[in-house]
């Protein structure tokens, strides 16, 4: 069971996918229905309960409706972060990791990303930790993602031996990107900064 | 050998078409070759290994390029059209564009971190590299 199927039905998982995934973004329902894949009922349905608990804004354009996410509401920014850990961003660079475990030790997104400080044309940076992984092996398993969040992915990877090694030296690169916030994906990190 | 994909770039104004002179493509794979031979000299310092293993991944991109009848200036152009001049899949040429960003890094804030392993990838990448762009010669030539 994971965390989205008990949280969500499958017809959330997939607004929520859009709205929170995108909350900078209004998307008109004849997008949401092509993006999401949903039939109009069940989508009208979600759409719906969603704008009456005020959680998205729907508008009028001439006669097509409009929504997104509504930042007015009180759990605004905790579905986002929810959404990007269940069913977005995070979920799915997490899942496409998974194969290189055990030898992965290590992972987190850092910079624009980490600091919510992106826009949807940022690259995702990715510093990841682990035994005889290349940097081929990596993108092999994280640019299939790319299309999908329409965005560039960066791996940097270091050995434990060499990480342990930059961590040790309060300027190096690692430090550095640990002093600032970082989003976890896999394996424990030495306390760093985290991200909200 | 025109190449359709690198035809559309060469319409978009990110490629340039133009005729392959085969002296230019031979120069700039020794160019290459140097480039790598220097990059396995272990008495040199990790950060000019990392740097000449780097120099020699544009030059042999650019061969393969100018043998197809094209050229470019910019290095992620060049990169990406690996994947057509020489069938290379996204996970090895985006290595190279990597490497690019950690010399650039080096450049522009100070930060080298090269590591052994990073030198042996690359390298080990690069060999491959310019092994086929020379065997676009034994095809064409």
């Amino acid at each position: 069971m994971s965390i989205a199927n008990a949280l969500f039905s499958q017809s959330q998982t997939k607004v929520f996918h859009w709205l929170f995934g995108r909350p900078g973004r209004a998307f008109h329902l004849s997008e949401l229905r092509r993006l999401t894949g949903l039939g109009s009922a069940s989508l009208q349905r979600e759409l719906n309960r969603l704008a009456e608990a005020g959680l998205v804004h729907s508008e009028r354009v001439g006669n097509l409706r409009r929504f997104q996410a509504n930042p007015q509401s009180p759990v605004y920014s905790e579905l986002i972060a929810l959404t990007r850990k269940t069913v977005g961003m995070e979920h799915l660079l997490r899942e496409a990791l998974l194969p290189l475990l055990p030898r992965l030790k290590g992972a987190w997104i850092f910079d624009s990303v980490a600091k919510q400080a992106d826009t949807s044309q940022s690259d995702i940076d990715i510093m990841l930790i682990g035994e005889n992984l290349s940097l081929g092996e990596i993108l092999e398993h994280l640019t299939p993602l790319e299309n999908q969040l329409g965005r560039k992915i960066n791996p940097t990877c270091y050995s434990p031996a060499e990480f342990e090694r930059r961590l040790a030296e309060p300027d190096s690169f690692v430090s550095r990107v640990l002093s600032q916030p970082i989003l976890p994906l896999i394996g424990a990190v030495n306390e760093p900064a985290r991200a909200g | 050998m025109s190449l359709p994909a690198l035809d559309n770039l060469v319409r978009i104004g990110q490629l340039k078409a133009e005729p392959r002179i085969v002296a230019e493509v031979r120069r700039i794979l020794a160019m290459a070759r140097t480039s790598l031979a220097d990059a396995q000299l272990s008495a040199l310092s990790l950060q000019r290994r990392f740097t000449s293993a780097y120099n020699a991944a544009p030059a042999a991109t650019l061969a393969a390029l100018r043998w197809h009848g094209y050229r470019s200036e910019n290095r992620y152009t060049i990169f990406q059209c690996l994947a057509h001049t020489l069938n290379w899949p996204a996970s090895r040429w985006r290595v190279l564009d990597l490497a690019h960003q950690k010399r650039n890094m080096a450049e522009y804030e100070g930060f080298l971190e090269v590591e052994e392993s990073d030198i042996a990838e690359l390298c080990a990448l690069v060999t491959d590299l310019t092994a086929d762009a020379t065997y676009l010669f034994g095809e064409g030539a």
